[in-house]
C-alpha cells in the first residue's frame, strides 16, 4: 500500500518536473549548440532569447500583428540576424582568442544587447503582464494523459520542439558536412580552411543558426513568466549550463537529458523532502530553500569533482602558432616630469571637485557621489581579482552582501556598533572567498567564472533566505535596516560627515590595494598572469596566492558592501547585490580598467554619475549655460549605459586593460613621444625596435619550428 | 660517488608509444653536461621528468641525494633546480628587472602577507643590489627599467637565466637555449653563460640539438635517440664516436 | 628531373616576405615547383621552413612577394582558395583535428576533395596505406599517439592525390618502416601528375625523392640545387672550417 503510493507520488513527481525540465533542457540544446559551433561559453544566450521572447510579445500586443508573421519576425529574421552581427563584428576576429576573453565578451554583451534591444523598438517590461505564447489558447487548454498531472498545451508544445531540435541537430552533426565543419571550425579555422572549406561563411552559418535556435526557445518559454525581463532569462541560462554539464557541454541527447534530469530530481525533492522534514525538524529551513539552488548545486560540483570535463575543450588548435598574437598593450613608461604633471593635474581636479560637492551640492547630489564613492570600494575588489589576478569572479556581489548582511545581523542583534560591526562582515566575506577559492581555484579561466556564478546563484537562491542571513520573514516588512555609525562625538547621520568616512575607507583601501600591487603578493599574481610555468620554475606555488588574492578581494567587496548598506541604511539585496547587478559591475570595472585603482574609482563614478550627468543632459545644460538649450533628445534613458559599458567590455579581448586605460595609456605615450622626443627614456625602446623591424622577445610564434 | 643530480632508469610512455626508456643519466656538482640527441629522440620528455612536469612510468630522480619522486614543480625550484624555457617564457606588461626581483623575494622568503599591507613588501636595498649584480653579471644592465616587450630574443634568453640564477639553483637546466638565436647570439649567450657559472659556480644541464653549442659548452655528453641512451661520456670521444656521429649524419640536425 | 617548361610551375614564389605578427619568418624567398617536380627543403630550426610551407598553402600571406599557383597570383588569398585550387598540406606535427574521430578527420577534408560518393573509397585507401588507422577508425584522434597521428595527417594529403602535396617534417615521429612506405606511396602519386614540396631532415630520404633540394638558413635559401649534389652542399656546411668548434 505505502509502496504504491510512494510510486504514485514518484510519477506525479516526474510528470510535475517534465514541464520545467524541458524549457531547462531547451535552453541547454541552444547553449551547447553555441558552444559546440562557435566555441564560445554564451552567456548572452539568454538575452538572444530573451531579444525574441519580447519582440515577439511586442508585435502581438503592440503592433496588433497574427502569430504567424511575428513568429517569422522575431526567431526567423532578427534572431538570425543578430547572431550575423555578432559573428561578423565580434566573435570571427576572436577565433583565437582565450575562452575567458570570449567569456567576458558574451557578459558585456548580456549586459548590453537587453538594453539596445529595448532602446531601439522602445519596449518596456510592464509587471505582471504575462507573455502571450505561440500556441493558441496555450496556457489554458489541458490534456491529462495519465490521469495524474495535467500538462497546457505551451508545455506540449516545448517538449515537442525540445525532443525534435535534440534529435534534428544530433541528426545535422552526425550525417551532414556543415555539421562536420562547424565543428570542426570551432576547433581550427586554419585546419577547416586547409581542408578547403570557408570557415568565415561556416561560422556565420552556425551563429544565426544557434541565434535562431535562442530565440525559439525564448518564444516558447516566456509564457511561463509572469513578467518578461531579461534577468529571468540569464537565471535560466545558469540553470541550463548545469543541465548541459550534465552533457559535458557537447552531447544535444545528454543536455536534454540533462535538463530533464534537473527537471525531474527537483519535483522529486520537493515532493519528498517535506516529509522528510517532518522526521528531522531540523531540516525543515534546508528543505525551504534548497530547491531553488538544486541547479546551482549541481553546477558547482560537477565544475569541482568532475575534472573531465574541464580537459574537454582544452584540445589546442594545433595551428595556433599561425596567427599572430595580439599587439601587446602600449608603453606603460614615461618620462618622471609628465608623470608628475599627469599628478598634478589630477590632484587640483579632485580638490575643485571636492570643493565643488562639499559646498554645492544638494541631497541628491550628496547621495550619489557617496554612492560612487562607496561602490569604488566594492570594484577596487575587482581591481584585485580580475585585474591583479587575472580572474573572472562573478560573486563579487555575494561577497559584498555577506559584508552587508554581517552589519545588518550584528547591529540587530547584539547592538554592535556598526563600523566594527563593517569590519567584522569584511573578515566573515574574506573567510568565505578564502574558503571558497580552495575548491574552485584549481579549476581556472572559465570554469571558475562559472564556478562563482553557481555560487552567486545558490547565495541568492538559498543563503539570502536564512533567517540568520536576510533576516527571514520580519526583513520582507522591515527591510534588513541598518542605522549610520557613531563615532564618539560624530555622527554620520550627517551625509557630509559620512561622505567623509566613505572617503576615508575608500583612500585606505586604495593604498592597501596599492601596497599589495607593489608588494609581494601583487608581484606573484602579475607573474602569474604572465605566465605559470616560468611562475612555477622559479618557486612560486601558484594556489597559496591566487588563494589570497581571493581572500583579499571577497574583504574588499564585504568592506564596501557593508559600507553601501551603511549608506542606503538598508542592505537591499536585490537592488544592490543580485547576481545579474554584480555582472555590471565586473562590465563596468573590465570596460574601464580592472589593473589600476583609477580604474575602480571611475567604475563608481561611471556606475552612479554618469546616468544623471550625462545622459540626463546636465552637464551640457552646464556647458550651453541655459537649461533650454539642451537638444531634444535629452534626457537620454539611462539604459544607456548598458549599451555603451557593455559594448566596451566586448573589447576585452583585444585590450585586457580596459577601454580607458588602453586610450588613456596610448595619448600618454603620444604626448610622452612629442613633449621628450629630444630626451629619449626607457619607453621609447619599443617603438625604436619596431621602427628596425627586429623581432622582440615576447612573439608567441619565435619557437614554433621547434620540438614542443 | 654520488652526483648531484641522479636519474635512474627513466622510463616513460604516451598512449603505447615508449618516449623513455630506462635512461640514466648524472650531473655532478658545477658540472656543464649536455644532453644532445635528433628531435623527437625524447629530450622534453626527459627534461619535464627531472622537472616535475610528468611523472616518469618507472625510475627516480634524486637531487642532492633526495628522492624527489611527487615533488612538485615550484618546491624542486626551491629545492635548487633552475631552468630557462626553449619557448621563451616571460612576463609580461613586467619590466627586466622585476623579472628578477620576484625570484629573489622568493628564495630569500620575505614575502609575508602582513609586511604587503603596511608597505614592507616593496623592494629592499639589499635585493635590489643583488638583482642588479645579477643584470651587470649578464650584461642586462642598461635594460633593467625596460619593460620586457621591448627586449630582444636574445635579450629575453638571458632574462630567463638571470631570473633562474636569482633563486641561487644548484643546477640549472637549459632547454634549447639556441632555438631562434643565429649563430652570433648563440655564440655570445655561451660565452655570458660560461663567465655567469664560473663566478657563481653552478652545474648546468644543457639540453639541445645545436652540436656545436655542446661541443663548445659541455665537458661530458649524453646521446638520446629514439628514447634511449646510445652513448655517454667526455664531450669530445661522445662526438667522435662513430655511432653517434652516423646517427647524427642520417639525419640532418645541426645548425647550417 | 625536367625544368619547368612552358607550363608555369605548379608553385611559385616570388621574393617573398613573411613575418608572424612581429617575428619576421622569411626574407625574400624565390622558389618555383614545377609539375610533377618534387622539391625537398632542409634546414635547421628556425630556418624558416615551415614558414615556406605555410606560405605555399596560404596559411601565412606574404608581406611582400607574391605566390601564384599555376600561374595563378593568389598572394593574400585564403587558405581554403589554395586548398580548392589543388594545393593539400599536411603540417607539421600533431596537426589533426583532437576531438575528431580519425573517421571525421579524414571526412571533413575528403568531402570536399573527392565528392560524397568518393568519401567511401577515400577512406579504405587511407586504411589501406595506414592499416593501424583503420583499426582505430572510430577512435578519438586526441588519443592517438603521434605516430598515428602523423599517419592521419598525411593520409588525408596522400589519399587526396593533390595538384601540390605539401608535408612539413614529413618523416618526425615516425618508424623506419612507417618512412618507408610513406615514400613508397609519395613516388607512386608522383607517378600520377602531383608535385610535391616536402620538408625533411633525413638527407638520403630526401635526395632519394627529390629532383631537386633547398638548403634554408635565416629565412633565406642557401642553396638550391640538384638532389645529387645536396648531400655534400650540407656537409660543406656542417663541418665547415669557420665554425666556432673548439
Amino acid at each position: 500500500m505505502i509502496l504504491a503510493s510512494v510510486g504514485e507520488d514518484f510519477f506525479r513527481a516526474i510528470l510535475q518536473g517534465t514541464p520545467s525540465g524541458t524549457v531547462f533542457a531547451l535552453v541547454a540544446l541552444g547553449f551547447v549548440l553555441t558552444y559546440k559551433t562557435s566555441g564560445v561559453f554564451n552567456l548572452a544566450f539568454g538575452a538572444q532569447a530573451y531579444i525574441s521572447a519580447a519582440l515577439y510579445f511586442h508585435a502581438v500586443n503592440q503592433w496588433g500583428w497574427s502569430t504567424v508573421p511575428a513568429l517569422l519576425l522575431s526567431v526567423f529574421a532578427v534572431a538570425p540576424a543578430i547572431g550575423l552581427v555578432l559573428e561578423r563584428t565580434m566573435f570571427r576576429r576572436l577565433r583565437t582568442a582565450s575562452a575567458v576573453a570570449k567569456l567576458v565578451v558574451a557578459i558585456g554583451l548580456n549586459v548590453a544587447l537587453p538594453a539596445i534591444f529595448e532602446l531601439a523598438v522602445r519596449y518596456e517590461p510592464v509587471a505582471g503582464r504575462t507573455p502571450t505564447g505561440i500556441v493558441p489558447n496555450g496556457a489554458s487548454v489541458f490534456y491529462d494523459p495519465f490521469g495524474i498531472y495535467p500538462f497546457s498545451r505551451d508545455e506540449l508544445a516545448q517538449m515537442a520542439v525540445a525532443l525534435c531540435g535534440a534529435l534534428l541537430l544530433a541528426a545535422l552533426f552526425r550525417f551532414t558536412s556543415i555539421g562536420l565543419s562547424m565543428r570542426a571550425v570551432v576547433e581550427s579555422p586554419r585546419m577547416t580552411e586547409m581542408a578547403g572549406i570557408r570557415a568565415d561563411w561556416v561560422s556565420a552559418f552556425a551563429w544565426a543558426l544557434s541565434s535562431a535556435f535562442a530565440g525559439m526557445a525564448g518564444v516558447l518559454i516566456a509564457p511561463r513568466f509572469n513578467t518578461l525581463i531579461a534577468p529571468d532569462f540569464f537565471y535560466l541560462v545558469v540553470v541550463a549550463i548545469a543541465a548541459a554539464a550534465i552533457g559535458r557541454l557537447v552531447s544535444l541527447p545528454r543536455a536534454l537529458a540533462g535538463g530533464l534530469l534537473l527537471g525531474w530530481g527537483t519535483a522529486v525533492f520537493n515532493t519528498f523532502a517535506p516529509d522528510w522534514a517532518e522526521s528531522f525538524t531540523f531540516l525543515e529551513p534546508l528543505t525551504d530553500n534548497i530547491t531553488p539552488a538544486i541547479p546551482f548545486i549541481v553546477l558547482f560540483g560537477i565544475l569541482v569533482l568532475w575534472p573531465a570535463i574541464r580537459r574537454l575543450r582544452e584540445a589546442n588548435d594545433p595551428m595556433a602558432g599561425v596567427d599572430p598574437p595580439p599587439p601587446a598593450p602600449p608603453d606603460y613608461k614615461r618620462h618622471p616630469y609628465l608623470t608628475m604633471g599627469i599628478r598634478a593635474f589630477t590632484l587640483s581636479f579632485l580638490i575643485i571637485l571636492g570643493w565643488v560637492v562639499f559646498t554645492q551640492a544638494d541631497v541628491r547630489w550628496l547621495f550619489l557621489v557617496t554612492q560612487a564613492v562607496v561602490l569604488s570600494i566594492v570594484y577596487l575588489s575587482i581591481t584585485v581579482i580580475t585585474g591583479f589576478a587575472g580572474q573572472i569572479s562573478l560573486c563579487q556581489g555575494a561577497f559584498a552582501a555577506i559584508g552587508g548582511f554581517t552589519v545588518f545581523q550584528m547591529a540587530d542583534r547584539w547592538d554592535v556598533p556598526v563600523l566594527l560591526a563593517a569590519v567584522a562582515g569584511a573578515f566573515v566575506a574574506a573567510a568565505v572567498g578564502g574558503l571558497l577559492s580552495i575548491p574552485v581555484l584549481r579549476l581556472g579561466g572559465v570554469w571558475l567564472a562559472l564556478a562563482t556564478l553557481a555560487f552567486a546563484y545558490f547565495f541568492d537562491a538559498v543563503v539570502v533566505k536564512f533567517p540568520w542571513v536576510g533576516g527571514g520573514e520580519t526583513s520582507l516588512f522591515q527591510g534588513t535596516r541598518i542605522p549610520r555609525p557613531h563615532l564618539g562625538p560624530l555622527d554620520f547621520n550627517d551625509d557630509k560627515a559620512f561622505l567623509v568616512l566613505a572617503l576615508i575607507v575608500l583612500v585606505v583601501v586604495s593604498s592597501l590595494v596599492i601596497q599589495l600591487r607593489e608588494g609581494t603578493i601583487g608581484r606573484t599574481l602579475r607573474v602569474l598572469r604572465g605566465s605559470e610555468v616560468a611562475a612555477e620554475s622559479i618557486g612560486i606555488s601558484p594556489a597559496k596566492a591566487r588563494v589570497a588574492a581571493f581572500a583579499v578581494s571577497a574583504f574588499i567587496a564585504g568592506l564596501g558592501g557593508a559600507m553601501l548598506s551603511m549608506h542606503q541604511e538598508n542592505v537591499n539585496y536585490p537592488n544592490n547585490f543580485a547576481p545579474a547587478t554584480a555582472l555590471f559591475w565586473l562590465v563596468l570595472v573590465v570596460s574601464l580598467s580592472a589593473r589600476t585603482v583609477e580604474g575602480a574609482i571611475q567604475a563608481g563614478a561611471a556606475f552612479s554619475l554618469f546616468p544623471p550627468i550625462i545622459l540626463n543632459g546636465t552637464i551640457l545644460a552646464w556647458i550651453l549655460r541655459a537649461e533650454e538649450r539642451v537638444p531634444g533628445i535629452f534626457p537620454v534613458s539611462p539604459k544607456w549605459r548598458f549599451v555603451l559599458f557593455g559594448l566596451a567590455a566586448v573589447q576585452y579581448a583585444r585590450h585586457p586593460e580596459g577601454m580607458l586605460e588602453f586610450s588613456k595609456r596610448r595619448s600618454i605615450s603620444r604626448l610622452d613621444a612629442r613633449l621628450f622626443e629630444k630626451y629619449p627614456h626607457a619607453g621609447h625602446a619599443k617603438l625604436r625596435r619596431a621602427r628596425r623591424g627586429e623581432p622582440a622577445a615576447r612573439p608567441e610564434a619565435v619557437a614554433e619550428e621547434s620540438e614542443s | 660517488m654520488s652526483g648531484l643530480l641522479e636519474a635512474t632508469g627513466i622510463s616513460k610512455s604516451f598512449a603505447g608509444i615508449q618516449a623513455l626508456q630506462d635512461v640514466t643519466l648524472s650531473v655532478d656538482a658545477q658540472q656543464r653536461t649536455g644532453l644532445i640527441g635528433p628531435n623527437g629522440a625524447g629530450k622534453t620528455t626527459f627534461f619535464n621528468c627531472l622537472l616535475g612536469v610528468l611523472a616518469p612510468d618507472e625510475g627516480e630522480v634524486r637531487f642532492k641525494g633526495q628522492d624527489m619522486g611527487g615533488v612538485p614543480v615550484s618546491h624542486r625550484a626551491r629545492a635548487g633546480i633552475g631552468r630557462t624555457f626553449q619557448r621563451i617564457e616571460l612576463f609580461d606588461e613586467t619590466s627586466v628587472f622585476e623579472h628578477l626581483f620576484i625570484a629573489e623575494r622568493v628564495r630569500n622568503g620575505s614575502g609575508a602577507f602582513w609586511k604587503d599591507l603596511v608597505g614592507l613588501g616593496r623592494p629592499k636595498p639589499a635585493e635590489i643590489n643583488r638583482c642588479r649584480e645579477m643584470l651587470d653579471l649578464l650584461g642586462l644592465l642598461p635594460v633593467a627599467d625596460e619593460p620586457i616587450e621591448a627586449l630582444s630574443l636574445g635579450q629575453g634568453r638571458l632574462v630567463e637565466v638571470g631570473r633562474a640564477l636569482m633563486t641561487n639553483p644548484e643546477l640549472l637546466l637549459l632547454d634549447e637555449p639556441s632555438s631562434g638565436l643565429d649563430r652570433k647570439e648563440t655564440a655570445a649567450l655561451a660565452a655570458t653563460l660560461r663567465a655567469v657559472q664560473a663566478e657563481r659556480g653552478f652545474a648546468i644541464l644543457l639540453v639541445e640539438h645545436d652540436i656545436e653549442l655542446v661541443a663548445d659548452f659541455t665537458e661530458h655528453t649524453y646521446v638520446l635517440d629514439f628514447g634511449t641512451l646510445i652513448a655517454s661520456g667526455p664531450t669530445s670521444e661522445v662526438l667522435d664516436d662513430p655511432e653517434v656521429r652516423a646517427s647524427y649524419l642520417g639525419t640532418f640536425e645541426a645548425e647550417a | 628531373m625536367k625544368p619547368p617548361d612552358s607550363a608555369p610551375p605548379v608553385l611559385e614564389m616570388r621574393s617573398v616576405e613573411a613575418a608572424y605578427g612581429p617575428f619576421r619568418a622569411l626574407f625574400g624567398v624565390s622558389l618555383h615547383v614545377g609539375e610533377g617536380e618534387a622539391v625537398g627543403i632542409l634546414g635547421a630550426n628556425g630556418a624558416g621552413k615551415t614558414a615556406v610551407a605555410r606560405v605555399a598553402s596560404g596559411l601565412v600571406p606574404p608581406n611582400a612577394g607574391a605566390v601564384h599557383i599555376g600561374g595563378v597570383d593568389m598572394s593574400g588569398e585564403n587558405a581554403y582558395k589554395f586548398a580548392r585550387a589543388g594545393v593539400a598540406h599536411a603540417p607539421e606535427g600533431r596537426s589533426v583535428l583532437a576531438t575528431f574521430t580519425v573517421r571525421e578527420n579524414l571526412e571533413l577534408s575528403f568531402r570536399r576533395a573527392l565528392g560524397r560518393r568518393g568519401v567511401k573509397s577515400g577512406l579504405d585507401r587511407a586504411f589501406d596505406f595506414f592499416p593501424r588507422l583503420g583499426e582505430r577508425r572510430n577512435q578519438i584522434a586526441g588519443t592517438l599517439s603521434g605516430g598515428e597521428q602523423r599517419m592521419l595527417s598525411l593520409a588525408r594529403v596522400l589519399v587526396e592525390e593533390p595538384r601540390l602535396l605539401i608535408a612539413d617534417e614529413l618523416s618526425l615521429g615516425l618508424a623506419p618502416i612507417i618512412i618507408d612506405e610513406v615514400y613508397r606511396i609519395l613516388e607512386s602519386i608522383r607517378g600520377a601528375g602531383t608535385s610535391l614540396l616536402i620538408i625533411e631532415q633525413h638527407v638520403t630520404y630526401a635526395q632519394n625523392l627529390c629532383d631537386r633540394i633547398v638548403l634554408m638558413d635565416h629565412g633565406q635559401l642557401d642553396w638550391v640545387g640538384p638532389a645529387q649534389q645536396a648531400g655534400d652542399a650540407l656537409a660543406a656546411r656542417l663541418f665547415s672550417p669557420n665554425s666556432p668548434r673548439q
